[in-house]
Formats: structure tokens, C-alpha cells, sequence
């Protein structure tokens, strides 16, 4: 805690340097007399931001301090001329008079836009591209990450979860059981209150169409922890998730107008949930979002205080809602007193070994907190970007500039002020800042559009991603800020330019020698230095993704498809009318033309880690620190052979291994290889749950598997058993045979045996819903989406990042080429060959190219430590990837500079010494 | 004297108010009107530094504040706070415009508006 206040600490200085520049938008009469107060002020509000909400309150007051500063400076510069006239000091008068020279400047930039097509097209599409890629990715970190959670005070929400040791020694959260649950609301005395919810699918009949939809089962509490109210009907009442009660559910908005037409009336109205007849309460309002992932149904998780299921039994995710002043950390401190006691009561639970801690942390933490690094890195990348893009337009200005140089030296002359000079200048850059902004702002809205569609689907809140004034906030403050900035080094030009000297600099000679050229080759140095450490960026996302789908998933996903459904408690009230359903679908879809195998699994490889649970070796004693666990599958006797995972060793599951059978257990390589690494683990025998006081029948392991990929492909290896479906409901409760998803492999076209097998279950049992119909292949494709989306959007920059460096280089190299016209004539006069003059030219390009490719490569390796949190099997020092980056870099930019050389090549002595 | 300048300024815009409000009963520096005004109206009207000292600037311009030598005790000092008090204008121009809310909001009553 400390260190993070110190941190803070810092970056507020840090952003205090950077507000204290930004004063300069103040006249500089402003700024003496409050400049300091001024930043006294921003100290103390981003203390006190930072007290209150921690980093994100900080980075929110930071942007309305930095806009409204951006707004107020320009309105006191206003009224410092006004003032200045109104004394007299100035001919030209009133606000009349400001209005007529401003509407002047601006006329007068237009014009001088109009005049130069060909610049202003470039500036302004350059800046355009620029601002689009800035606007487009901060709406999706103002949409994902800054906007406040949808819920009333949701900086008092806060995530609770069991944490678990992992028998590879890693922590993962996890959900609380009825009792935990129960006795932390109690305990925790600095929480109003603690909602408990699932999440899962569930069937919906008794509407037009009956489908599987997302849904919660929430405790009564729920909305009221969140402050949120129905916007039709009513919540849920206290008491109403006890045993006994109505059976009755909440819609969000998107199911409301998708399957009920929007109907007005729907509260009351009765329909089908798991095929039991449930009544409509109310609709959510349609910014509701669900804290866990997408839910589009509300009902309530029945528990009954006077028989709370066991201790093992853990389902139930958790939100609390601190009292009024209080802080996760008190929270923590009561918890920790809590675990205490659960380990002396508990000892077997909650022992030194399990322990089983709860972890606290803010909601919005837990919702945003995974995609913080991506984002983080992106917004970086997007900054590199326009700072390319404003260094290219500053060159063109600069380009400009010289080109008027006599202009504005006899305007000087005739009497126009310096002020008035820069005002022109600083008016005109303006006038392309916001045309570039008004560009990007349309490309911003394509790019919203496309991020919208191609995010991963995991990234929370995705849906709310939008232009909103926030947003447009955001792009006129980025607009303005590039327009100053690239608009003040030539307007700091004009104020020097000097009359004798600029009329004389017409008549000079060679004009080689130019004052401005350093300043222009280093921003063409800092644009290829830059551009290179964006490529190597997206080079090592590009190549971690390559890595990623090299990875064996242990299965082979060809030829594949698979569906989900779960079986109603109402239609299929017996464990044995479960089993009849699937043996009869097993037998008929294997009997279809092309399927060679067909099974079921609970939950799908790549579709997320099934259960962890305890578990026991029998027979062994437990070393000391030792811990005994494994995630759980329930895998029906086809479902190896339809994913192709291969048998290892002894047998796979057969219609015999049925309930009442003895219990058998199939176990994946590493399980075998953790727990009886010098021994044969088949034979063995295991039961789930903890040793003491368990009454878990003994499982004998009949097979080892090979090891897949669960959590996704880049996970590690995770011991895992499989019980058979048929023996799972007795050790696991009915509801996790109830619900499963459904695989086939097939040498037909999978598209055909999609409908196949669809045919088959409709006539067995048309009212049963299916959801997450597709092919294997799709699920592996979408377990890569997040890496795929990264490495595409930071591709897409890299690649503008490439060509903007490389019109920089031309720009900079044809500017050369055409002020050196007559030197240049002079040498080919002189007896310069034209492959010297060629060469000449080449090398002046790659000098400058390579320097900053230099200057890149030594940032990168310092920067790409930000990916290392994002990339799989790639070292952030790739040797490839930091020798292509560069040679990408220097292929571009020989491009860029032959064709100025070319032409140098071409001129004519006898025309070049005869155009002056 | 200053009887027509008072009337140039009626109606004070709300942030003009409210500052004039903060500083009727105590000299304070600028964090410290900001901070007030915000808790006053329960941050519904929030001053940003650059709004508050445009603003100060303008009150200071039309005379209805001015730079006090007041130092709070228990702030530690900070030679960058400046602290601001109201002047007796100030204060005559504060109480016209109350004045002219309390004429408003009888007349709201007496046609019934608000019960």
C-alpha cells in the first residue's frame, strides 16, 4: 500500500510537470499571477482523486483537468486581447474587432489551405490517421475501463472469492460453498451486505421459440447490493430465495426485446425456466451489466439456512457492499479473523495446507483488471502513432514555412505584427488540427465499429464501447494539443523571421545549407526510431500468437462439432432418465452415415477450466505442505475417441461402468505423473473430498489419458480425472450430469452433421434448446480471439506507423532534392555521374533511417518489457523479431528515398542553373 | 455610489455565487473554495482549478475580491496558496443577488407554485 501511495505519489509530480507546460495555453500575464496556485490546486485535487478512488479517480480528475484547462486557456487569451485593446494599445477595436481578425485568420487560412491542395490533403489525412487510432482505442479503454461500473456507488462494490492451492502450487480464485457463504455475511460486519450468484445456461420455454439463455441464479439481495432497480416491475424481495417460494425471474433488456417483442406487459406473464412454469417480475434496465459475463436472466438461488448444502459444495460467486466509509482493507482484516476460525473449526477445510483464504478485491478491479496490460499497451501504441503523425505534419509545416518565408518577411515588413504573423500561423495549424480531427473522428467511428465486432468476446463490457462526449472530449483536446504543438515550431519561425534577411535568403546561392534542415531531419529520426519500436511490438504479439497455435491442444479438433444442452429436472426428474437420453442419442448419432464416435463432456476443452476439488490417495499418507487435487470432468465412454485424446494406458469407459458398478476413474498424464510418478497409477485408488470424515466411494483409476489443453492453449499442464458420466451423478449431484455439451466426429461435411445430429435430438426431444452449436475448430479459433485481436490491432498500427515514417523520409529526402536543384546541376555539370549522384542522394536517406533505426531498437529493448505479461513461448528480446523490424524499416525508407534520388538523378545542368 | 455597478452584475452567474458564498464568512486560498463548493452542493457543482482562477481572475477584475494576508494556522504553509476574501462590494453585490433569489422564491409561493 505504501509503495502504490508512493508511486502515486510520483506520477502526480510527473503530471504536474506536464499541467505546468500545458499553463502556456494561458497569456502569460494569467500565468504569473496564478500559475502556481494553479498547480498547488492539481496537487491537492489528484491527492485527494487518488485518496478516494484510487488510480482510476486520479486518471478521470487528471483528463477533466487537463480538458478544462485546454478549454479556459484559449478563453483567457481571449479576453487578454480584448483588454488589451479596449485600453487602446492596439488599433481595432471591440469584440467586433477581435471577431473581424479572427474570422480574418480564418479566412485567410482556408485560403492558403485551398492553395496548396497537395499539403493540406497530406497534413490533414496524416493527422486524421493519427487522431482516428487515438480516438477509436480510448473509447474502448473509456468504455471498458474509465467508465464507472453501471451500478449506484459501485466504488463500494466489492469481489469476494475462495482462493486455491493448486497442486502445481498456483493460486486460483474460486467460488464459496453455502455454509462459507452464510457465515462471511454474518462475519463481516464493515459490509451492508453480500450477494451470492452463478452463472450457467438455462433452458426457456413457454415463448415462441425455446432457447438456452444466459442466466444468474442470485440470492434475493442481489439488486440491492448493486443499487440497481428494475426499470419495469420489481426486484426480488428479502426472503424470496428461501425454499418455498414463488418461483419467479427478472429479464435483462436484450432478452426482453428479443424473445418478448418488447412487450409492455409482460410482467406476470408465465413462462418455462429449466421447464418448470416460472413468473416474470420484471425487466432490468438496458445499461445493466452483469458483474460475471453476459447474463440475460435473473432467478433466484433457492437456499434454505436450515440445510445448507456440505462445506465441499462450492458454487457460489460473491459481491459485497461496504458500509458507508468503509475500505476492503477492514473488510480483509475481518475476514482474516474469519479464517482463522473456520481453520480451528474446520481443520481439515481449512487447514494449513488448504486453507482455502478469501480473497477481497474492488469489483471493478476484478471486472477490468485482466485487460488493464492490453489496453495499457495499446494506448501506448496509439500515442506513438500520432507522435509520428504530428511530427510529419510539424516537417510539412516546417516545409510550408520555408516556402513563405519571403511572404511573411514582407507582410513583416508592411507593418503586420509578430503576434499577428503567429496568430496566422497558429490559426492555420488549428484549421488542420481540426479537419484532421473531424477525419479522424469518422475513421474513429469505422475503427469503433470494427473493434467492436472483432474484440474478443471476454472483454467485459465490450458492448458499451461508443462515441460519447467523453469521447469527443477526448479527440478535440488530442486535436488542439497536435495543432499546438506541430503548429508552434513554425509559428515560433515566423515571429524570428527577419525582413533584410528573409527578402536576401531568396537571392542566396545554394540554398543547401539550411537553418531548419537539423530540426527536420530529427523528426524524421524520431519518426523512424519510433516506428520501429511499434513494428517490433506487433512483430513479438504476431510471433507469440504463431507460438500459441502451434501448441498441441492434445486433441485433434477435425472434422468436430459439438452443441450444448442441459435436461430439465421436470422432463428427465430421474439420474436414470438422463442415462436412457444419452445412451439413445449416442446410439442413433453413431449411427449416422460418416460419424465415427459421439460423446459428451461437462465442460469442453478450451471453453475454460472445469472444477478444481480435493481429493483423496488411498492408502497414502500426505506429506507435510502437501496438496491432493484435480480438476473434474465427467466424460461420457465415446467422448476420447470424438476428440481423439489418446489412450495412454489401460482402458477408456464402457456401458458397464454404470451406477451401481464399480466405481472407475480415468486420470490425464500429468495426474498420473504428479501423484505416482515411479509407480503405475493404474490400479490405484482415489475419492473425492478430503481425507477425514469422507464417505466418498473409492474410485480405481482403469486408464490414463493424454494431457489437453482445458483453460486455453497456452495453459500449463493441470492434473485432471474423468469420471463416467453414469457414475457421475451419485459422486457429484444430479445437476452436473444434467448439463453437457455434446461432441461428434465425423468424415462428412461438419455443417451437415450439425443438422444430422439436430435432427436427431429434435426428434427425441423438441423442446430441448441447444446453445454454442459449432465446430471443434471454432472453439479453438475463439480460445486464441484475445491474442489474435492484439496482435491484428497492434499489426494495423505498425503498418501506419511503417508508411507515415516512410512519407516522412520522402518528404524530408524530395524537399532535399528539390532546394539542392541547381547544386545538383552544378556536380552533374561538373562531371558527377548520374549513379553518384544517385548514390548521394540514397545514402543521405539511410543515414538519417538509420540512425533512428538505431535509436528504435535500443528503446524497444527497453520497452517491450510491457508486452511480456502478453506474449506466449516468445522473449521479449526475440532475436528475429528485432532483426526483421529494422530491415523492414530500412526496406521502406530505401523505397522512400530512391525516388527523390531518382529524380535527382534526372536534372537536367543546363535547366537547373537556368531556373533562378 | 456603487449602486448602478451592482446592478450591471445581477443576476451573479452560479459560480460567482457561490465563491462569494464560500469566502461571506472566511478568508480561504483557492483548493480550499474549490473543496467547499463541492461538498456545499454535494459535487454538483465542481470548480476545476483552471475554471476557479478564471473565474477568480474575473471577481478580482470587477472588485469583489481581493488577495488576503490571512494565513490558516493549521495549514501547513505553503508560500504557493494565496489566500482571497470577499470585499464590502463584494459583499453588497452577494446580497442583492440573495435578495433577488428571496423575491423569486416569494413570488413562487404566493402564485402557489410550490406547496
Amino acid at each position: 500500500m505504501k509503495i502504490e501511495q508512493d508511486s502515486a505519489t510520483l506520477w502526480i509530480r510527473r503530471a504536474a510537470r506536464v499541467y505546468r507546460l500545458c499553463l502556456i495555453a494561458f497569456p502569460k500575464a494569467f500565468r504569473d499571477r496564478y500559475g502556481k496556485e494553479l498547480v498547488r490546486a492539481w496537487h491537492d485535487e489528484s491527492q485527494h482523486a487518488y485518496r478516494l478512488r484510487g488510480w482510476n479517480g486520479m486518471a478521470a480528475a487528471w483528463m477533466r483537468m487537463f480538458a478544462e484547462l485546454a478549454l479556459n486557456g484559449p478563453r483567457e487569451r481571449w479576453h487578454h486581447r480584448f483588454q488589451r485593446r479596449r485600453v487602446g494599445t492596439r488599433p481595432g477595436l471591440g469584440i467586433g474587432g477581435i471577431v473581424h481578425t479572427l474570422l480574418q485568420d480564418i479566412r485567410y487560412g482556408f485560403r492558403s489551405l485551398r492553395k496548396a491542395p497537395a499539403f493540406a490533403a497530406a497534413a490533414i489525412v496524416t493527422l486524421g490517421l493519427g487522431i482516428g487510432a487515438n480516438t477509436a482505442i480510448f473509447s474502448v479503454v473509456n468504455g471498458v475501463v474509465l467508465r464507472p461500473l453501471p451500478y449506484g456507488d459501485p466504488d463500494g462494490l466489492m469481489w469476494m472469492s475462495m482462493a486455491f492451492r493448486g497442486h502445481d502450487g498456483q493460486v486460483r480464485e474460486f467460488v464459496a460453498s453455502e455454509p462459507e457463504y452464510m457465515e462471511l455475511r454474518q462475519a463481516v460486519s464493515v459490509t451492508e451486505d453480500v450477494a451470492g450468484f452463478w452463472t450457467g445456461r438455462v433452458n426457456l420455454g413457454g415463448v415462441d421459440d425455446p432457447q438456452r439463455v444466459t442466466s444468474a441464479a442470485v440470492s434475493a439481495n442481489f439488486l440491492s447490493v448493486l443499487r440497481v432497480g428494475p426499470a419495469m416491475g420489481r426486484g426480488f424481495a428479502p426472503g424470496e430465495d428461501r425454499p418455498g417460494t414463488d418461483n419467479v425471474i427478472l429479464l435483462a433488456d436484450g432478452l426482453w426485446r428479443r424473445s418478448f417483442g418488447s412487450d409492455p406487459d409482460v410482467v406476470g406473464r408465465s413462462v418455462l425456466v429449466q421447464g418448470l412454469p416460472a413468473t416474470v417480475i420484471g425487466v432490468l434496465p438496458p445499461s445493466f451489466s452483469f458483474p460475471g459475463g453476459e447474463v440475460e436472466l435473473l432467478r433466484l438461488n433457492i437456499i434454505d439456512p436450515q440445510n445448507l448444502a456440505g462445506r465441499t459444495s462450492h458454487y457460489i460467486s460473491m459481491v459485497g457492499r461496504l458500509s458507508e466509509g468503509a475500505t476492503i482493507e477492514s473488510a480483509r482484516v475481518e475476514i482474516a479473523t474469519l479464517i482463522a476460525r473456520w481453520s480451528s473449526e474446520f481443520p481439515n477445510r481449512h487447514g494449513p495446507s488448504d486453507n482455502h483464504p478469501i480473497v477481497a478485491r474492488s469489483l471493478h478491479e476484478r471486472m477490468v483488471g485482466d485487460v488493464r496490460p492490453a489496453l495499457l499497451m495499446l494506448t501506448g501504441a496509439v500515442a506513438i502513432v500520432l507522435l509520428i503523425a504530428s511530427a510529419n505534419v510539424a516537417n510539412l509545416m516546417l516545409v510550408r514555412s520555408e516556402d513563405r518565408h519571403r511572404e511573411i518577411g514582407i507582410r513583416n515588413a508592411l507593418g503586420a505584427s509578430r503576434g499577428r504573423l503567429v496568430s496566422q500561423v497558429l490559426t492555420e495549424s488549428s484549421l488542420i488540427a481540426l479537419l484532421g480531427g473531424a477525419v479522424g473522428l469518422g475513421l474513429a467511428v469505422l475503427g469503433v465499429r470494427f473493434l467492436v465486432l472483432a474484440g474478443p468476446a471476454d472483454l467485459p463490457r465490450l458492448s458499451q464501447v461508443r462515441i460519447d462526449g467523453v469521447v469527443l472530449s477526448f479527440t478535440a483536446v488530442v486535436a488542439l494539443t497536435s495543432g499546438l504543438i506541430f503548429g508552434m515550431i513554425p509559428a515560433l519561425a515566423a515571429a524570428r523571421s527577419n525582413v533584410m534577411t528573409t527578402i536576401k535568403e531568396g537571392n542566396a546561392l545554394l540554398a543547401g545549407g539550411n537553418t531548419r534542415l537539423p530540426m527536420r531531419r530529427m523528426l524524421v529520426v524520431g519518426e523512424v526510431g519510433l516506428a520501429v519500436v511499434l513494428v517490433v511490438g506487433a512483430g513479438l504479439l504476431i510471433k507469440s500468437f504463431n507460438q500459441l497455435l502451434k501448441v498441441d491442444p492434445g486433441f485433434s479438433p477435425d472434422g468436430v462439432v459439438t452443441m450444448d444442452f442441459s435436461l430439465n429436472a421436470a422432463t428427465y426428474p430421474e439420474q436414470s432418465d438422463v442415462a436412457r437420453f444419452h445412451a439413445e442419442l449416442v446410439e442413433r448419432v453413431e449411427g449416422l452415415d460418416g460419424v465415427t464416435a459421439a460423446g459428451a463432456i461437462r465442460v469442453l476443452p478450451l471453453r475454460g477450466p472445469a472444477s478444481p476439488e480435493s481429493l483423496t490417495l488411498v492408502n497414502r499418507v500426505r506429506a507435510e505442505g502437501e496438496s491432493w487435487n484435480a480438476q473434474f470432468q465427467i466424460a461420457s465412454p465415446g467422448y476420447f475417441s470424438a476428440l481423439a485424446i489418446p489412450l495412454l494406458n489401460g482402458r477408456g469407459f464402457n456401458t458397464t461402468d454404470r451406477a451401481g458398478s464399480l466405481p472407475v476413474v480415468i486420470v490425464n498424464e500429468t495426474m498420473a505423473k504428479t501423484y505416482w510418478p515411479k509407480d503405475d497409477a493404474l490400479g490405484k485408488q482415489i475419492k473425492m473430498g478430503p481425507a477425514s470424515g469422507n464417505t466418498n466411494p473409492d474410485m480405481t483409476i482403469v486408464g490414463v489419458v493424454g494431457d489437453v489443453r482445458q483453460a486455453g492453449l497456452g495453459e500449463g499442464p493441470v492434473a485432471r480425472i474423468f469420471v463416467p458420466r453414469q457414475q457421475g451423478g451419485a459422486i457429484y449431484g444430479g445437476f452436473a450430469t444434467r448439463q453437457a455439451t455434446f461432441a461428434v466426429r465425423s468424415t462428412t461435411d461438419p455443417i451437415a452433421t450439425i443438422t444430422r445430429v439436430r435432427g436427431v435430438i429434435k426428434s427425441m426431444d423438441p423442446n430441448l434448446p441447444l446453445a454454442n452449436v459449432q465446430t471443434m475448430d471454432n472453439v479453438v479459433t475463439r480460445s486464441v480471439s484475445d491474442q489474435r485481436f492484439l496482435g491484428l490491432v497492434m499489426g494495423v498500427f505498425s503498418v501506419i506507423a511503417l508508411v507515415l515514417g516512410a512519407v516522412g523520409i520522402y518528404g524530408l529526402m524530395a524537399y532535399t532534392v528539390a532546394r539542392r536543384t541547381r547544386e545538383i546541376g552544378l556536380r552533374i555539370a561538373l562531371g558527377a555521374d548520374h549513379s553518384r549522384v544517385l548514390g548521394l542522394i540514397v545514402k543521405q536517406g539511410m543515414v538519417l533511417t538509420l540512425v533512428g533505426v538505431i535509436g528504435g531498437v535500443g528503446v524497444a529493448l527497453v520497452a517491450s518489457r510491457v508486452v511480456a505479461g502478453l506474449v506466449f513461448e516468445v522473449s521479449v528480446r526475440d532475436p528475429v523479431v528485432f532483426t526483421v523490424a529494422p530491415l523492414a524499416l530500412l526496406t521502406v525508407a530505401l523505397l522512400a528515398a530512391y525516388l527523390p534520388a531518382r529524380r535527382a538523378a534526372a536534372v537536367d545542368p543546363m535547366e537547373a542553373m537556368r531556373a533562378e | 455610489m456603487h449602486e448602478p455597478k451592482v446592478a450591471g452584475l445581477i443576476p451573479l452567474k452560479p459560480n460567482w455565487f457561490h465563491i462569494l458564498l464560500t469566502l461571506s464568512d472566511g478568508d480561504r486560498h483557492g483548493y480550499a473554495i474549490m473543496k467547499e463548493v463541492a461538498e456545499r452542493t454535494s459535487g454538483k457543482i465542481r470548480l476545476w482549478p483552471a475554471t476557479l482562477y478564471g473565474t477568480i481572475r474575473r471577481l478580482e477584475e470587477h472588485g469583489l475580491l481581493e488577495p488576503s494576508d490571512y494565513r490558516d494556522p493549521e495549514e501547513t504553509d505553503d508560500e504557493r496558496r494565496v489566500y482571497y476574501a470577499i470585499t464590502a462590494f463584494g459583499r453588497q453585490v452577494l446580497a442583492a443577488e440573495v435578495q433577488r433569489l428571496e423575491e423569486l422564491v416569494r413570488l413562487a409561493h404566493t402564485k402557489g407554485a410550490v406547496v
